[in-house]
């Protein structure tokens, strides 16, 4: 029997009785001296994904989220015993601590955007490859194409992301970016917004919206501060 | 997303694509290699795929469309938090 892990928490409150996770297994807190942790037992040391399994994951976080701001583990976080989880956030107790102050009363929002002209499918490829190239020449050729491509996918990302920035700049307390590839179309911004602040965050968008219409926006959330836990790695 | 529906929360598989970028892209790391593919599929890249066809769809909708929306959102699409089973 493993221990899955789900998040860890500023306190060592207890999970609402009847809460399941992973493969509906019952969850419970452990207390990691100065932190708390909700976790279950799996199988296994290894737990393979699956969209059910995430949804586990993520109902068993926003739970947590309910009551106070949790650091939530990415999917897949699995030890042998409580010992090694209790090491594991001794080792790092100084970031985990910096970490939750930083999003303590806070909740990620989250920004999907197209930008014009970068690749539309297969994120994350890479552009350069190509199959059955005909010469060096022409290797290199494609590769100075795609990589034009990409800066100018990234200049355009980033003149979508200051605009989405500049919106909702006075409401958030951190912004985290990525793009789904070299030169893809989808650009995220995550931010970080105190939990006063969703209502207005939201009307924020929406006037940015209302002022181009062209501009191809979603926003998701609240999520738990998934893309701000930078610092604590394994 | 269909060509009238202005939030995508009503469509399951945008909420999962979402729910998947976020829990199994990120977050803490305490230990190795997560495994995050479905025989052969990378469960992360196909949830990608699908957050883009939907902006594509609804920037082609804001295009057709634009300045005629009544719906309270506006044309701004929010994806809500998925319901608990």
């Amino acid at each position: 029997m493993a221990i899955y892990l789900y998040c860890v928490l500023r306190t060592t409150r207890e999970p609402p009785p009847g809460l399941r996770g992973i493969d509906a297994a019952p969850v419970r807190a452990v207390d990691l001296s100065g932190f708390g942790a909700w976790v279950s037992d799996v199988a296994t040391t290894t737990v393979v994904a699956s969209p059910e399994r995430a949804q586990d994951h993520d109902r068993v976080v926003r739970t947590a989220l309910d009551h106070e701001t949790p650091l939530p583990a990415r999917f897949g976080q699995v030890v042998a015993a409580e010992s090694e989880l209790r090491a594991a956030v001794w080792e790092r107790r100084a970031a985990f601590e910096a970490a939750l102050d930083r999003i303590d009363g806070s909740v990620e929002m989250t920004v999907r955007m197209l930008v014009p002209g970068g690749t539309r499918t297969q994120p994350g490829g890479d552009a350069t490859k190509a199959e059955g190239e005909a010469s060096g020449r022409a290797y290199l050729e494609r590769v100075a194409a795609a990589q034009r491509e990409e800066r100018n996918v990234l200049a355009k990302a980033g003149i979508i992301r200051e605009r989405v920035s500049s919106a909702v700049g006075p409401l958030v307390r951190a912004e985290s970016f990525a793009s789904a590839g070299a030169g893809s179309s989808l650009v995220t911004l995550s931010h970080l917004v105190p939990r006063e602040h969703i209502d207005a965050y939201r009307r924020a968008l929406l006037t940015l919206r209302q002022e181009d219409p062209a501009l191809a926006i979603m926003v998701s959330g609240p999520w738990a501060p998934y893309s701000f836990t930078e610092g604590i790695g394994a | 997303m269909s060509a009238d529906a202005l939030e995508p929360a009503d469509d399951d598989a945008l909420v999962l694509s979402d729910l998947l970028s976020h829990v199994l892209d990120k977050g803490v790391v305490i230990t190795g290699d997560v495994i995050i593919s479905i025989a052969g599929i990378d469960l992360i890249s196909v949830s990608l795929s699908v957050l883009i066809t939907a902006l594509e769809t609804l920037e082609r909708r804001s295009v057709g469309i634009s300045g005629r929306l009544s719906h309270p959102l506006g044309d701004l699409s929010v994806l809500r938090p998925p319901h608990d089973a």
